[in-house]
């Protein structure tokens, strides 16, 4: 994403309730010494007429200039909050009191003095897979003297993935076996054969720790399991009953997660869109993208 | 709409805080108009509300807030005498805004509360619109701006919202002075005006012995005068105001015979003026001896008086030329009523006159009798003459011998009537005192003067002062140095006070000045003088013309304002964040030279800590820039000048040798 910077071209004002109520407050000031031929009272009622107007450019300097150096969303499931993470920092002159939002997300109120970049995080609860656009940034500020709320409509083009609501169900697995048998196929790391022990390494899994072999003073070593290539579980869409889509979708979801889990070597069969076994994080996204982008067939 | 989290419900309480400082600002000029009461109870509540906050003392119930409203009203109410009017409301505002505090829950609250506190700002110009005032109404407005500002942005200190309020305020500055200029000017009023509280100084429509004299002590001032030439001698000072032609036995009264006059007078000498006329709230315009023709919605009286439509409730800004050598003409028909006197009493000084007229070749010889009478029999001037009992003019003439100027020219008349010759008493002022800054002339209260006009055939009607055949003083040096010594006010007698009072002098002056300048540029910019600024050379008469001067003047207003914001964003840059890292890091390059370097990882308040282990002598030098450091790099900021002295404290940090 490019940096963007807040400019005066894209500033709105409109005066807020208190904007009116002072307005009002202002000409019967005027009404008022007039009346009673009262010229000082003009006076201070032009005096603050005219300094609402000044607080206008205050205003307009307090969001100009504003640069969002980026913004990202990593993906969640429907039902959880999507995190909006902003970078931005000031331009040239300090902004205060400033609020971001996006249309259904709470407003953040922050001041941006110095150039040092700020994080921002902008929550909104999502409950539909798909790509999830957040909208136009929505950059306001009412600052100095509440009277007037400026506001600038960012558009940064950017989406969080939100991968389908994960329901655990029966498991519509299709189970092939490719190859002759469990000889012969590849091994992969798995929980289901134990091959050997091994010395333990940093940053293995405790659980795997042969402790019997600890406790006879023969170090730490670890237990290997594995799974042979031969087990590969494809998720098929067409054998699963039930008749929503959404719902089928979710329950792939809960699957390929348990898949993930119990690292199983596994696929995704999709109408249009298959993908074949594999396992590992990039594989799990890769399918979870493909049930989040998922279009059903009509 | 809601607002705001954390940081403004952290401030809530310094909210509250900041928002009583700036009603007890606005309060203050009220203090000494309200019934002390208003001020003991808004100081009251103010303190509870405070108190609330400040100590977390739990908040009153609703139901004794709503209680006490009605009280503070009701007592307002009877404290005015039920009277409806501007004293009234601006009572009744003060108390709802004593108890409004109580109430401040929302930012909502903290808003109106802010706009209910320029409102009272305002409401206190019905009372005084001074000079002193209106630099007091600056300050006080802000102060309420910068509280506004807080309630806005709580992220930052007072101070600095104080510093950004008066910078708009400045900013707006222009804007507000053309619109001053340009906003068309009332003429009369949208609503009736009703004043009833204010007090009436000066001349009532009846003299009685007394009258006058119970205003000597009063320094008030009546009017300011700017001579457009020469200041007259004193002796011209006569200021002619209402002219008394019925005598009821005691008191002289005014007939409201006199007609309005129609065909000009004869006269030469002549001065021109403008008189600068305080309220007094009588109908009567003051000029000099005697005016030629009267301005524009005033009447020339038959008897040279100047009478409004209107009384005067508002300072008022006319400027007159008169004559100070004139012949009135023949007597009207209409002026034979200053022959009247009552049929009965007075026996003596009828049988006086009558004696003289007898004597006496001619009217003028009379009234050189009774001057000389006045002058040869011991009669005192003073302010607290003996009570005057039955008859008043013979108990005056031939007992008590001792009054003021009221006293003189009533028995001076009275005199003249007796005699056949017509008289009447004019009242009016006699003097002033020349302000040496400025050149004009204060009349004050205490000036207040009554002398008396006889009608003789070679000259018309001819001004003759009997009080000034008593006390030639009074004419040249005023009416304290004519007293008594007893009865001068002590400034004039104690010389330790006097030798004070010749210092104090000039700085009573140079204030007046200050503040009739803004009475006349300011406060008396009237829809008149708005046209004349406007209409200023010929061809800018035109009301086409006008509106183009307009709209040129505003825009030059607004480009003005528009330039001292940018001219004001110059000096106040951001921080920038390489330039601080930079200084921090020439620094540490410093601090190298004789301690362990910063470790990468290490943080600048660790490194700090270990230094001054290292390094005690350095310990203070070094806490000081880190803390900036930190403050710049990690906290809230500051302003560019942070920035600079964070590089000339590196700049200035000194690795001296220990020893």
């Amino acid at each position: 994403m490019q940096t963007v910077t807040t400019c005066r071209k894209n500033i709105r004002f409109r005066p807020t309730g208190y904007g009116v109520y002072f307005a009002v407050i202002v000409a019967a000031m005027i009404l008022g010494s007039l009346n009673y031929n009262n010229n000082l009272g003009l006076l201070l009622a032009f005096l603050l007429g005219g300094m609402a107007a000044a607080s206008l450019l205050h205003a307009y300097k307090n969001l100009t200039g504003l640069q969002i150096l980026s913004a990202a969303a990593r993906p969640v499931f429907a039902g959880e909050t999507a995190v909006y993470e902003l970078q931005v920092c000031a331009g040239s002159l300090p902004h205060r009191a400033i609020s971001f939002s996006f249309q259904q997300a709470e407003e953040m109120y922050q001041d941006m003095i110095t150039g040092i970049p700020r994080r921002l995080l902008l929550r909104i609860p999502v409950d539909q897979r798909g790509p999830h656009d957040p909208g136009p940034l929505r950059i306001e500020t009412r600052y100095p003297f509440g009277l007037f709320r400026l506001t600038a409509h960012v558009s940064l083009d950017i989406r969080c993935l939100v991968y389908p609501k994960p329901v655990s169900g029966p498991l519509a697995a299709v189970q092939s076996y490719a190859g002759s048998g469990s000889e012969g196929g590849k091994e992969l790391p798995g929980i289901d054969d134990f091959k050997e022990l091994q010395p333990y390494l940093p940053g293995e899994p405790v659980e795997h720790i042969y402790w019997k072999a600890f406790s006879r003073g023969q170090g730490l070593q670890v237990k290997r399991f594995v799974e042979h290539a031969g087990t590969v579980v494809i998720f098929d869409w067409n054998t699963m009953k039930g008749a929503k889509a959404e719902h089928k979708l979710s329950r792939l979801c809960d699957a390929v997660l348990k898949a993930h889990r119990f690292n199983l070597f596994y696929g995704l069969n999709l109408p249009g869109k298959s993908i074949l076994p594999d396992a590992g994080n990039p594989h799990r996204q890769n399918c979870l993208k493909a049930l989040a982008l998922f279009q059903p067939p009509v | 709409m809601k607002y705001p989290g954390s940081s403004i419900m952290k401030n809530a309480g310094k909210d509250i805080s900041l928002i009583l400082f700036a009603l007890v600002i606005a309060s203050i000029p009220y203090w000494v108009r309200l019934p002390i009461w208003i001020t003991v109870w808004c100081l009251l509540f103010w303190g509870a509300a405070f108190l609330t906050n400040y100590r977390n003392w739990p908040p009153p119930k609703p139901w004794m807030r709503q209680m006490m409203i009605p009280i503070g009203l009701s007592g307002v109410w009877f404290s005015y005498g039920g009277v409806l009017a501007g004293d009234t409301f601006v009572g009744m505002l003060t108390i709802m805004l004593s108890l409004k505090p109580l109430e401040i829950q929302t930012r909502r609250d903290k808003m109106i509360t802010v706009f209910l506190s320029y409102f009272l700002i305002l409401t206190h110009l019905l009372y005084d619109t001074s000079f002193l005032i209106a630099i007091y109404m600056l300050v006080s407005v802000c102060i309420t701006t910068a509280v506004l500002i807080h309630i806005n942005h709580a992220g930052a200190g007072i101070t600095a919202h104080l510093k950004l309020s008066a910078r708009i305020m400045i900013q707006a500055f222009p804007l507000t002075i053309t619109l001053f200029i340009l906003f068309p000017r009332l003429q009369g009023h949208f609503w009736g005006v009703y004043n009833p509280a204010a007090e009436q100084t000066g001349f009532s429509e009846k003299l009685s012995p007394g009258g006058i004299s119970s205003l000597a002590q009063n320094n008030a001032i009546a009017f300011r005068v700017d001579f457009h030439g020469q200041i007259p001698a004193p002796s011209r000072l006569y200021w002619r105001g209402i002219v008394f032609w019925h005598f009821n036995g005691r008191d002289w009264e005014w007939s409201g015979r006199a007609p309005t006059r129609q065909s000009s007078f004869a006269g030469s000498e002549t001065v021109e003026y403008t008189v600068s006329l305080e309220p007094h709230y009588r109908r009567w315009w003051f000029a000099l001896d005697l005016p030629e023709s009267a301005p524009q919605r005033v009447r020339l009286l038959d008897d040279f008086t100047l009478i409004s439509w209107r009384r005067v409730t508002e300072r008022t800004v006319y400027t007159l030329r008169s004559h100070a050598a004139y012949h009135t003409g023949p007597l009207r028909f209409w002026e034979t009523s200053a022959l009247e006197l009552p049929p009965r009493g007075n026996p003596r000084a009828k049988a006086l006159a009558q004696e003289w007229s007898r004597r006496s070749p001619g009217p003028e010889a009379m009234v050189a009798a009774a001057l000389s009478f006045f002058r040869e029999n011991g009669f005192a001037y003073t302010l607290r003459p003996a009570p005057l009992e039955g008859d008043s003019i013979d108990d005056f003439l031939f007992r008590t011998r001792s009054g003021y100027c009221e006293h003189f020219a009533s028995a001076f008349a009275f005199l003249m009537r007796a005699a056949q010759i017509p008289a009447r008493i004019v009242g009016g002022y006699l003097g002033g005192e020349r302000n040496p800054f400025g050149n004009y002339l204060i009349v004050r209260q205490s000036d207040a003067h009554a002398w008396v006009e006889v009608w003789l055939p070679q000259t018309g009607w001819t001004r003759i002062d009997p009080t000034s055949a008593i006390v030639p003083a009074r004419v040249e040096q005023g009416p304290a140095a004519a007293l008594p010594p007893a009865e001068r006010p002590i400034f004039l007698t104690s010389q330790y006070l006097a030798g004070l009072y010749r210092y104090w002098k000039p700085v009573q002056f140079a204030w007046d000045r200050v503040n009739s300048g803004w009475n006349l540029r300011v406060l008396g910019y009237t829809r008149e003088q708005q046209r004349e600024l406007l209409a200023s050379g010929e061809t800018m008469g035109a009301p086409a013309m006008r509106i183009v001067i307009g709209i040129l003047f505003l825009s030059a207003a607004i480009a003005a304002g528009v330039g001292f914001f940018y001219w004001g964003l110059k000096k106040t840059g951001p921080i920038q964040a390489e330039r601080v890292q930079e200084s921090y890091e020439i620094f540490c390059r410093k601090l190298a030279r004789t301690t362990r370097p910063r470790r990468p990882e290490q943080g600048p308040v660790d490194y700090a800590r270990q230094v001054a282990r290292e390094r005690a002598d350095l310990a203070e030098g070094v806490e000081a820039i880190t803390g900036l450091y930190v403050r710049l790099r990690y906290g809230r900021g500051g302003g560019a000048r942070d920035e600079e002295r964070l590089r000339a404290l590196v700049q200035n940090f000194k690795l001296q040798r220990r020893c």
